[in-house]
């Protein structure tokens, strides 16, 4: 509708037939799962493979939800992993930091975790074999950088909406 | 860049490429009346010359009085490294004489977080034509993330950015990575009205090109509009596309008047995302920037809870785009009066000749990568 009425506007002269669709559509956002959430305290999320084409204007891209191992480890710096690629990317090969917990997305992207309160940095296991980090790391003037960092709160579930969008471009 | 000492040469040129031959040097100048030579190479390779009997002293490269220097605190952040520089060989530097201080640009995206603290407050919502929204939607419910943040903070972040100073204006004209025609129009048409030079628009969005089929033949009213926006002497930086194909193809990157940026990787190949999507490519490119695996400021979460993040991965043309845009904004520093044109030729001019290896890249398609330094 919003593209006829812009065509209205601008070429009356010549008339509406033969506009098409001046827009591609957006990414389709999968169902949202938080009416699954029964925990109480800890960690919930969705797990989405992002891939294609994600420009404004042109985004044909997919966003899909995938089954995937999530990694939970104590609050991580670059200096305690070795990357997988050089130069280091999003993909590591090891981490030396201690793993809290694991936990498997299911085939709609879901999880959920009970984690007590604190800090943690969270890492993806892909196909390729190796541990994905969705950004590089946060990073403040008082501490030091940690990948992928995530706080849980007492008595709270901290959602997680985690990007895997090595193959997107936008 | 190292410089050094021959100690007693002969044929300084001779001596020169020898030393560099034997530790893997690139030698770019040797200068005889000073018994000395330029040369690129790695940390490593400098500290093994430095003991050649030949070498009397290997020191690094240092900028000029005037010049900023920012430190690349990661191996992640390659996009200002190469920038600065003609070769490939990180010196984990960005050098800057310009900021962008006073010029003006405008980012027509999804929006900008302007609380971001990367933009120091120099970013502002100006403009939203999309309805039902306004300025300060910032594409928070998007399945995709963060876009127009990240492609500000490449133009002017503190941090992240090529023109630190730069003044960010947001004109949202996208929605959750969706973008009309019309709203692009009405985009362009506010900043011919409104816009304070000197300055250059940031166009990281693009459509397929609208052709004889439609019921207008080849310029589309939104290509119209951007042409009214050079035409009042302001630069347009527009994003190749991400479709693998003839930018030719795609709109408004086909018109040779704007600035037509396709996306390279940290290998200086075209970039490549995935079996379906890379950067266009084409005659109609004027130059290749970082566009891959770049970083930039984003957030996470959403409303009260969304956090920043200075080092956020981006890439795309998207990505590319904004880095030409920065540099656009030193120029303009400079240069203040110089129209739309002049940029474009002196981006050209200025940018790094052949550096783009030619094994993913049609014949027609340029070599040219940005560079920053007048």
């Amino acid at each position: 509708m919003r593209n006829l009425f812009y065509a209205a506007v601008c070429l009356l002269s010549v008339g509406l037939c033969g506009c098409g669709s001046a827009s591609s559509s957006p990414p389709r956002t999968p169902p949202d799962q938080s009416g699954r959430v029964t925990i109480t305290e800890g960690v919930w999320g969705q797990v989405w493979l992002l891939q294609g084409n994600f420009m404004p204007g042109s985004a044909t891209g997919t966003v899909t939800p995938v089954r995937r191992t999530i990694h939970f480890y104590e609050p991580t710096t670059a200096d305690q992993t070795t990357s997988a690629t050089d130069p280091p990317g999003r993909f590591y090969s090891e981490v030396r930091s201690r793993q809290v917990a694991t936990v498997e997305s299911d085939e709609k992207g879901f999880f959920q975790l009970n984690l007590p309160p604190g800090r943690y940095s969270y890492f993806v296991r892909e196909e390729q074999g190796y541990l994905y980090a969705y950004t590089s790391y946060e990073e403040d003037a008082n501490t030091p950088p940690t990948i992928n960092p995530i706080d849980v709160r007492l008595g709270k579930v901290t959602k997680l909406q985690i990007r895997i969008d090595y193959e997107a471009a936008y | 860049m190292q410089q050094a000492a021959p100690q007693a040469p002969i044929d300084p040129v001779a001596v020169a490429t020898s030393i560099c031959n034997q530790y893997g040097a690139q030698l770019q100048d040797t200068l005889i009346a000073v018994g000395s030579f330029v040369a690129t190479m790695t940390e490593a390779q400098a500290r093994q010359m430095s003991h050649d009997s030949r070498v009397e002293v290997v020191m690094g490269d240092i900028a000029g009085d005037g010049d900023a220097v920012q430190s690349v605190p990661t191996a992640f952040d390659w996009g200002l490294d190469y920038i600065d520089q003609r070769t490939s060989v990180r010196d984990f530097r960005f050098v800057y004489q310009n900021t962008g201080a006073g010029v003006h640009a405008y980012v027509m995206d999804g929006g900008i977080w302007i609380q971001h603290p990367d933009f120091g407050g120099r970013a502002s919502l100006d403009y939203c034509p999309i309805p039902g929204r306004t300025a300060d939607d910032i594409d928070w419910n998007s399945p995709v993330g963060p876009h127009g943040t990240p492609a500000a903070s490449i133009i002017g972040g503190t941090r992240a950015g090529v023109a630190k100073n730069v003044r960010l204006h947001s004109v949202k004209i996208s929605e959750n990575n969706r973008a009309y025609v019309s709203d692009v129009t009405r985009g362009f048409d506010w900043i011919v009205r409104n816009h304070v030079k000197p300055a250059v628009v940031n166009c990281s969005f693009g459509f397929k090109r609208i052709g004889s089929s439609w019921f207008w033949q080849g310029t589309s009213p939104f290509e119209k509009a951007a042409r009214r926006v050079l035409s009042a002497g302001v630069t347009v930086v527009v994003s190749a596309g991400n479709e693998n194909q003839n930018a030719d193809g795609r709109s408004p990157a086909w018109r040779s008047e704007l600035i037509t940026v396709g996306a390279s990787d940290v290998n200086n190949n075209r970039a490549v995302y995935n079996s379906s999507s890379a950067s266009n490519y084409g005659s109609v490119i004027d130059l290749f920037a970082p566009g891959k695996e770049v970083t930039a400021s984003s957030y996470y979460g959403q409303g009260s809870g969304r956090i920043a993040h200075p080092n956020a991965f981006f890439g795309g043309t998207s990505a590319a785009a904004p880095y030409v845009t920065g540099v656009v904004a030193l120029y303009l520093q400079s240069n203040p009066n110089a129209s739309p044109a002049q940029v474009q030729d002196w981006l050209k001019n200025n940018a790094t000749q052949n550096r783009i290896n030619t094994n993913n890249l049609p014949s027609d398609t340029t070599r040219r990568f940005l560079f920053t330094n007048q």
